[in-house]
């Protein structure tokens, strides 16, 4: 009669043997020795029993289990990728505490590239539209006044017309780069749309040449003009508003 | 041979499976997101070192897990749970509850109370049963990541799963409990 093998043998085959394919995982050899193993020693049968418990429970929420990544860190992640290819930086982007905002804001400004910037505007769209009450109300010259003397920034905010279809609900500071970018508000058929005013010295990879990106269920189109970046968000076909809005900027 | 193009798309459709397993090392959503930037700067900064071919997942994970640690070992003061792979404790040595009726309150547990469960395994435990049983990694992919031999890696899931089910059905049997007063669940 062979003798029995100890218990701390066969442990690391419980693992495999308790899983619906441990024909594939284990040889015929590894089987027969727990299966011998089993029948001297109740107590490894009844921990092979548990874990195969184990592991069903589990794998039956396996999806549950699996959060998604909030939408935000896709972003910052794709700016850790523009980032990694310039190796002087340092290893961590920034955090989002209130003590890396300030670096928060070059970084945003100049090393997202355009998807990312796309993203985390197309997050703030959705987040401001719930609220538009916290918008300042006024004319586009009030408004414009109101940032020039709490930014120390010169921009341009069109209004809205019958002809553009859009209806000029307020302007906020927009609390991803702590106030500093211009969130313009505006209702058009009843459903938001967000102009985002990237201050003095903002440049966009690819040159600033208008882009049209599709993000998180939003379009988002970006253009450099003149000494800033704007980026209108929305819902729906904006090629039209954003040729209106161009050319509204430029007058 | 040039990298292909397409790294950083592939990187980033591994972003879901790296953030849940972040969340269940670091606990605190806030360091799970630090810490998968900080795998991915890596990544990216180090791609000529993946073998194209092989498994990205398994190497992105490698890096999230290296790069935990790393952290805790910064952290000075940060409770580390060390974990004998030799020799089993007491607890177990401990016959296991009996495949029934326990294992049909087991069964019956729902995400949260697995997630509960989970968060209670020591980490060397939690980590490998996840990278099994959740992210699916064959063992030698686990013990890639883990850079521990395979043997090793299934020893510590052997014992997380275990160690799973009686948090489990503790889970259930308290939950019952709660529920009907009345009512004493077998095996508790």
């Amino acid at each position: 009669m062979t003798q029995r093998e100890s218990c701390e043998a066969i442990e690391p085959l419980l693992a495999p043997y308790g899983e619906p394919d441990a024909a594939a995982l284990m040889t015929a050899a590894e089987r027969d020795r727990v299966a011998a193993h089993f029948e001297a020693c109740p107590p490894c049968r009844q921990s092979a029993a548990a874990c195969r418990a184990a592991r069903a429970a589990v794998r039956a929420h396996a999806a549950e289990l699996a959060d998604q990544a909030p939408p935000l860190l896709a972003a910052r992640c794709r700016a850790a990728a523009a980032r990694a290819a310039s190796p002087r930086r340092a290893s961590r982007w920034v955090g989002w505490s209130a003590a890396g905002a300030a670096a928060a804001i070059v970084l945003f400004l100049f090393l997202m590239p355009t998807h990312a910037v796309a993203t985390q505007l197309a997050v703030d769209h959705v987040t401001c539209a719930k609220f538009p009450a916290a918008a300042r109300a006024g004319t586009p010259g009030e408004l414009e006044a109101v940032w020039r003397g709490e930014r120390g920034q010169q921009i341009r905010i069109p209004g809205g017309d019958a002809g553009s279809g859009l209806r000029l609900v307020g302007l906020r500071r927009c609390v991803s780069t702590e106030g500093n970018m211009a969130h313009v508000q505006y209702e058009r058929a009843g459903a938001p749309v967000s102009l985002f005013v990237l201050g003095a010295g903002s440049r966009l990879a690819g040159g600033g040449a208008p882009a049209e990106v599709e993000t998180l269920g939003h379009k988002a189109i970006l253009w450099t003009a003149g000494a800033a970046t704007y980026v209108l968000v929305g819902r729906g076909d904006l090629a039209g508003t954003a040729a209106w809005m161009r050319k509204e900027i430029q007058e | 041979m040039a990298q292909p193009s397409n790294f950083g798309d592939d990187a980033l459709g591994h972003l879901d499976a790296l953030y849940a397993t972040a969340r269940r090392l670091t606990r605190n959503p806030a360091e799970a997101e630090d810490l998968v930037q900080d795998t991915y700067v890596k990544a990216f900064r180090h791609q000529r070192r993946f073998r194209p071919g092989t498994n990205l997942r398994a190497w992105l994970f490698a890096i999230l897990h290296n790069t935990f640690l790393n952290d805790i070992r910064r952290r000075k003061g940060s409770p580390v749970e060390a974990v004998d792979d030799a020799a089993p404790g007491a607890a177990d040595r401990q016959p296991a509850p009996g495949p029934t009726p326990e294992d049909a309150l087991v069964a019956e547990a729902t995400a949260a109370e697995i997630d509960a469960a989970l968060a209670a395994l020591p980490e060397p435990y939690r980590e490998a049963v996840w990278l099994r049983d959740v992210q699916e990694l064959s063992y030698a992919e686990i013990a890639g990541v883990l850079q521990v031999p395979a043997g090793t890696v299934m020893s510590r899931i052997a014992r997380g799963r275990r160690l799973l089910h009686d948090r489990l059905h503790h889970i259930r049997a308290s939950a019952i409990r709660t529920a009907d007063p009345g009512v004493k669940a077998k095996g508790t």
